[in-house]
């Protein structure tokens, strides 16, 4: 039993043996309150947590808090890798739109398809929907890019602005420390300073 | 442990492995093409790029080395749009027509001018740097075709047509879809002809017949991706 906690925290990322026997001896002989209620939650969550039917976000609803807030502006649609990516952006409070999540990015030599990431409700949503911007939020890897210019490719003939998130220096960091890619970037990037 | 310093190189593709670390695919000017595992690279801030010349220093002796650092040894070149996915095609190439650790500097060196061509073409000029690309890729490796003579031994006419018989060559008739000139072209990899639209397909549908044997049963899928874009 006891082998078989330990075995099962390795499962999660980043946590090695050592590790899972920490937080395994922790749980058991410190604080068996806090380790009932994460069974508990993990019980839950594993068995509710479904995608949302909008926006393919994690969610326990059909639909996410997100997609069925009335507030939120439906004309603009966010488009990004993983439901985390979605967190980041949200936690950043500047954007007031809706979201889509591809979970995962288009990687053509490891044989991930368009299909795979769901495209296809994509496009439909797009199509159907009120939108008139979108905004290519995934990473700025060459996936990311690939991932950008696939749907881009998608809105052609749509009466769409497509948008891509701006690359450049980190605020609060130093060209000293930036590479020659990024400081390539943010110059053919630059824009009006007012 | 062999540990090799400073190699100039081309990254042909990077994924995530485990936690924190990369499984990088890596063009190497005289060790070939090698896989490296690149330990809590993914979170680093100094990101190792495409298509762009790096130094790179790994240890070894097993099929999987271990990067130990790299530097750049280039500009960047921004691939975006329709450029980068021909940039994916480039590098999906190499890695399925290569064998590991099978040195060949002279593709090393095609594939350095070709980023660099590509970098500075427009549309039609991208397709066609391809196509000559294709071309020396298969000469380098042993499957080049005799393009100065047709399979009779006659001398490619300039204002002749051909068909291409695989494994044999090029057949004169006057009904063939190859021109002389696009052979003699392709033959002495002139970048500066500006093919028409109908030329570049009849170079692509060519060249694919001569990669099909080599690529095997799985197809290039950034090939498909690219095909699936709308025109």
């Amino acid at each position: 039993m006891i082998k078989n906690l330990i075995k099962s925290f390795t499962k999660l990322p980043g946590v090695g043996n050592k590790t899972a026997q920490r937080f395994a001896y922790h749980l058991l002989e410190r604080n068996r309150e806090a380790g009932m209620e994460l069974a508990k939650s993990l019980e839950l969550a594993m068995t509710h947590v479904k995608n949302c039917k909008d926006c393919q976000t994690l969610t326990e609803n059909d639909i996410c808090s997100i997609c069925a807030d009335p507030d939120r502006d439906n004309s603009i649609l966010c488009i990004v890798e993983t439901p985390n990516d979605l967190n980041l952006i949200e936690e950043s409070g500047i954007f007031k739109g809706k979201y889509f999540v591809l979970g995962g990015y288009l990687s053509p030599i490891d044989g991930i398809t368009p299909e795979d990431l769901g495209l296809d409700i994509l496009e439909s949503k797009i199509k159907e929907s009120e939108i008139i911007e979108i905004i290519l939020a995934t990473n700025a890897t060459i996936e990311g890019e690939v991932t950008a210019h696939f749907i881009k490719n998608m809105t052609k003939g749509l009466n769409l602005n497509v948008t891509r998130i701006a690359h450049g220096i980190p605020i609060g960091g130093e060209l000293e420390y930036a590479d020659s890619n990024t400081i390539a970037h943010a110059l053919s990037d630059r824009k009006n300073y007012s | 442990m062999i540990k090799i310093d400073l190699e100039p190189s081309y990254i042909l593709h990077i994924r995530p492995y485990r936690e924190s670390s990369q499984l990088i695919d890596v063009l190497t000017r005289n060790h070939g093409l090698l896989r490296m595992v690149s330990r809590g690279s993914r979170g680093s801030k100094s990101k190792i790029q495409y298509f762009q010349k790096i130094l790179i220093s790994y240890s070894g002796k097993s099929e999987l080395k271990k990067l130990i650092k790299f530097e750049m040894d280039d500009y960047p070149r921004i691939f975006l749009g329709e450029k980068l996915m021909l940039g994916i095609y480039l590098n999906e190439l190499i890695t399925r027509l290569l064998l590991h650790e099978d040195p060949h500097p002279e593709i090393f060196k095609i594939y350095g001018e070709c980023i660099q061509n590509l970098f500075n073409a427009d549309h039609s000029k991208s397709l066609w740097i391809l196509r000559i690309f294709e071309h020396q890729l298969l000469n380098f490796l042993g499957y080049g075709i005799e393009c100065r003579e047709d399979i009779n031994g006659t001398v490619i006419d300039n204002n002749a047509q051909y068909d291409f018989i695989d494994q044999e060559g090029f057949h004169k008739s006057s009904k063939g879809k190859i021109s002389g000139k696009l052979i003699q072209a392709l033959s002495v990899q002139d970048i500066e002809m500006v093919p028409s639209d109908v030329e570049l397909k009849i170079c692509r549908n060519l060249n694919r017949e001569r990669l099909a044997p080599y690529i095997g049963d799985k197809p290039l899928q950034s090939r498909k991706l690219f095909e699936g874009l709308k025109k």
